[in-house]
């Protein structure tokens, strides 16, 4: 599914990221953990297409390098981010956004666009087993969200686009318990042979729900330890100091 | 047309704005109200335009809206035609400006009463055409005012004078439609607009497709007691256009409104003026635009709040936000507060910014293409003005517009 091969990113003299390198393969779940700074982040939004980055290097994405494309395109060809923090965009409303968004990705894969009924009754449906409210889908663009609410509409759109690869940045941060239970529900739901993820979180908590395939340990830009999902709990009771020593 | 010289006061009233309009001339960028205005070359290259005054004139219907509405529609400045629709027919009256003055020619001087303004005191000493509208009771309907203008006008100018009376406990929507195809005119519209007491009068205007002539529309609005004004202006392929207004709340509880929207590209302007005078306690005013401007163009907003010493419990606020989507073009903003008393809340803040690239990027990571992005983006950022908007029907039809000027 994506294979990251050399991966060297920089925003003018500070290099973030240097010769990095990772596989994902199809229907796997990649977990990354790491201390803050560590360039998690910068690796979502490069993975995602955001411009402000120098980058070198391959991510190759169902067998094309995708490097110089923009974020439209690798969101059309099935790369998804779900944001650690979702951009509130006043004006643009809920429904007009996730039916634009929802079209321009089923035009681009060759499929027939919805029209609003079936739009809607779509919506609804996906937003009702996050326990989203119709009366948010009227509101503006994460607008006056708390934090729950924006972390589980970034759900409702992973749900309603169908990535091939979804890269949840920082998603449990910011929800309470039941939240983090109602948002991990979705994902799981959306858990298939075809569709493989990226999580990165901070904590283990997250992935007591989403148990995932592999467990990565990044330190200052590079992966410095792979394991299974044991490692999160180790890293639980050990933290990242020991990692950030080595180094 | 009518022969008016023989009002005595008339004469007197343009004769003294016609001596103040020899002293001051056309306004240059040395005075400080025109510093930035754009309308300063086009009078200062044709001083001697020929003044129109004829009034034998062709209508022209494409421009009519086809929901239901009282119709006003004039040609050139002077009104050819009215069709007011059902019970609203008791309730308006519509006469020329000058059969306004034969019969009420005691009260002229508070119509003349801007004596600072250089073009307002040009057009108080040369308008010739115009009309008086009363409104005397609730309206069913909106009334919308089609300003034609022909090419019978090219090269000229053309001086307009209005007087709109809205009876005390009245309620009205008043939409203004321009409609130009002259080139190279200039056109003052001064318009005089009375609430009295308890009335409740909407105030929307569609400012599009204006780009070969030089406008300047000058209104003055008097607010009684627990009345309100709301106004919107929507502007979009515009040049050398000015639309200033003087707002008195003249009594408690007196509010205004005042919306502006603006999309300005290529080498487009537009300019808007607003001072509001709070003369009387317990008077709320609230002004807020937004601006999204690209290409050469250049937006101006000049917004003057004035609190008289016995306004206390004013509520005054205002917002100019603008987004500049080019390297080329501007937008000058210039709030200003004059505050005599010591129990008031007023505020105002002026943003220009770049386009949100954040923003850009959370749509285009939900796969939507770069253009479509920045034209929600855009749209969304006009819409929350719009939104203000409190007649229904106008709110859409002016969400419709931003839409299809976005296509």
């Amino acid at each position: 599914m994506l294979s990251i091969e050399k991966l060297n990113i920089s925003v003018g003299d500070k290099k973030i990221l240097e010769d990095f390198n990772l596989k994902i393969g199809k229907g796997e779940v990649h977990a990354i953990m790491g201390p803050n700074g560590s360039g998690k982040s910068t690796l979502s939004y490069v993975l995602a297409g955001k411009d402000g980055y120098e980058v070198d290097g391959k991510i190759i994405f169902k067998n094309e390098n995708i490097i110089g494309l923009p974020a439209d395109a690798r969101a059309q060809k099935g790369i998804f981010l779900a944001f650690q923090y979702p951009i509130e965009i006043p004006g643009v409303f809920m429904n007009n956004f996730l039916k634009t968004s929802l079209n321009a990705v089923k035009k681009a894969k060759g499929q027939k666009e919805v029209d609003v009924v079936e739009f809607l009754s779509l919506v609804k449906q996906h937003a009702k087993k996050l326990g989203i409210k119709d009366e948010q889908l009227g509101r503006a663009l994460n607008v006056g969200f708390s934090g729950g609410e924006k972390k589980r509409n970034e759900v409702l759109q992973m749900s309603l686009l169908e990535p091939d690869l979804a890269i949840l940045d920082e998603t449990d941060s910011g929800l309470d318990i039941d939240a983090l239970k109602i948002v991990a529900d979705g994902v799981n739901a959306l858990r298939s042979p075809n569709r493989s993820f990226l999580i990165i979180t901070h904590y283990q908590r997250l992935l007591d729900y989403i148990k995932p395939d592999f467990v990565h340990v990044m330190v200052n830009g590079s992966i410095v330890k792979t394991g299974c999902s044991k490692l999160a709990q180790e890293l639980d009771k050990i933290g990242y100091k020991e990692f950030q020593k080595a180094i | 047309m009518n022969t008016i010289t023989d009002i005595k006061e008339l004469s007197e009233l343009r004769a003294i704005s016609s001596n103040l309009f020899n002293k001051y001339g056309f306004p240059t960028k040395k005075d400080e109200d025109w510093k930035k205005s754009t309308l300063n070359n086009f009078l200062e290259n044709n001083k001697k335009l020929e003044i129109y005054k004829d009034n034998n004139e062709t209508i022209y219907d494409k421009a009519f809206e086809n929901f239901n509405h009282n119709k006003i529609i004039t040609v050139n400045g002077l009104v050819q035609k009215i069709e007011f629709v059902g019970k609203d027919k008791d309730k308006l009256i519509i006469t020329t400006i000058n059969e306004y003055y034969k019969k009420n020619n005691k009260h002229l001087s508070k119509l003349f009463s801007n004596k600072k303004n250089p073009l307002v005191v040009a057009n108080n000493a040369l308008a010739t055409s115009g009309f008086y509208l009363e409104i005397k009771d609730n309206l069913d309907l909106p009334i919308i005012i089609y300003h034609q203008f022909n090419s019978k006008i090219d090269q000229m100018q053309l001086h307009q004078k209005n007087y709109i009376y809205i009876n005390k406990n009245s309620k009205a929507v008043l939409f203004e439609k321009f409609i130009n195809e002259n080139i190279k005119t200039f056109i003052s519209i001064n318009t005089n607009i009375d609430v009295e007491k308890n009335s409740h009068i909407k105030n929307y205007i569609l400012n599009s497709h204006n780009t070969e002539n030089c406008i300047f529309r000058f209104k003055k609005v008097n607010i009684a007691a627990s009345a309100n004004y709301e106004s919107f202006i929507f502007s979009n392929i515009t040049k050398t256009i000015r639309d200033e207004v003087e707002i008195n709340l003249n009594e408690s509880l007196a509010k205004c409104y005042l919306y502006y929207t603006q999309f300005l590209k290529n080498d487009e302007d537009h300019e808007i003026k607003v001072k509001i005078n709070h003369l009387a306690e317990n008077t709320q005013s609230n002004q807020f635009s937004k601006s999204i401007i690209d290409g050469t163009a250049k937006g101006i907003y000049q917004g003057k709040i004035f609190v008289d010493q016995i306004a206390q419990k004013t509520n005054g606020y205002q917002l100019i936000k603008s987004v500049l989507l080019s390297d080329q073009c501007t937008f000058h903003s210039k709030p200003e507060l004059e505050i005599y008393a010591d129990d008031v809340k007023c505020s105002h803040g002026s943003s220009s910014t770049s386009l949100n690239k954040d923003e850009l990027f959370y749509l285009m990571a939900r796969g939507i293409p770069e253009k479509q992005a920045k034209r929600l983006i855009v749209q969304g950022f006009l819409s929350e003005v719009i939104e203000k908007i409190s007649d229904d029907v106008f709110k859409n039809y002016f969400i419709s517009k931003t839409e299809e000027m976005l296509k």
